[in-house]
């Protein structure tokens, strides 16, 4: 799993230099609600104004209280969605690009005449 | 470590210690791991003390203490600990025996993002993207057998 983050990771910083972002797909980003769906979102457990108990390390501080869902950035409900199924031979496609990009960023580093 | 006037130079050391905030002097954890390395324990926990006196008494903090050659030391006072934030957040004592394979507590993804927001001021973490912390915490939630809910 440290390895596919670490793919996704790198996929990701590369993606943003315009010159591999044609190259790269976006497969691994994709990711699938638990229910399976991509629009309804539930809400929390945690409704506003719930006191997130146990939360507060100063002395002089109080607990942390929930907000309303709306004022959470909308990445934070995706944190507990599975990620969509690779097409077969996806990672094999990635490894063979992510070794070909390498070997470019190598040979435009490296100093020979 | 190094011998006064030796001819050679002694090297920094890095002790990593976890100490109870504003209350650093007992001689288990503190004393005799800063004694060996020839620091005078009563230094630092007045230090430690001082640096520590706006956080809840007793709240384990990680510190990093930089110990040089000529006996001199400075440290770092790091977060608390996010497997001891997520069994306060979720009210429990102690993790999972066995985590995967049972649940000790509950903890809503609202709870994820005000620890995140904790570790966020830990000086290592503090350019790192909210959102890469979040899903740390969600991952140590898991190997402590704490339950994440939407």
């Amino acid at each position: 799993m440290l390895a596919r983050i670490a793919a996704t990771r790198y996929t990701h910083a590369l993606a943003r230099t315009s010159r591999f972002a044609r190259t790269l797909s976006t497969t691994a980003t994709l990711r699938m609600d638990s229910a399976g769906e991509k629009t309804q979102r539930k809400p929390s457990v945690a409704t506003q104004g719930t006191v997130l108990k146990g939360l507060n390390i100063y002395k002089d501080g109080k607990d942390p209280v929930a907000l309303k869902d709306e004022e959470y950035p909308e990445w934070l409900w995706t944190l507990l969605d599975t990620p969509a199924e690779e097409s077969v031979g996806e990672r094999e496609r990635q490894r063979v690009q992510r070794s070909k990009a390498i070997k470019e960023a190598n040979f435009m580093k490296s100093k020979k005449k | 470590m190094s011998k006064k006037g030796g001819a050679v130079a002694g090297t920094a050391s890095i002790l990593k210690l976890i100490v109870p905030a504003g209350k650093a002097m007992p001689s288990p954890p503190v004393g005799p791991a800063l004694g060996q390395r020839g620091i005078k324990s009563m230094d630092f926990c007045k230090q430690f003390n001082d640096r520590t006196k706006d956080l809840t008494p007793e709240t384990p903090t990680p510190v990093s203490i930089l110990i040089q050659p000529n006996r001199t030391f400075t440290f770092t006072v790091k977060s608390p600990p996010t497997s001891w934030l997520l069994k306060r957040a979720a009210g429990v004592k102690k993790g999972a025996a066995q985590p995967g394979k049972e649940k000790v507590g509950t903890v809503s993804l609202k709870h994820v993002f005000a620890i995140a927001q904790i570790k966020q001021r830990d000086p290592a973490l503090n350019h790192v993207e909210l959102k890469s912390i979040c899903r740390s915490v969600v991952a140590t939630a898991k190997s402590v057998g704490i339950q994440v809910v939407h």
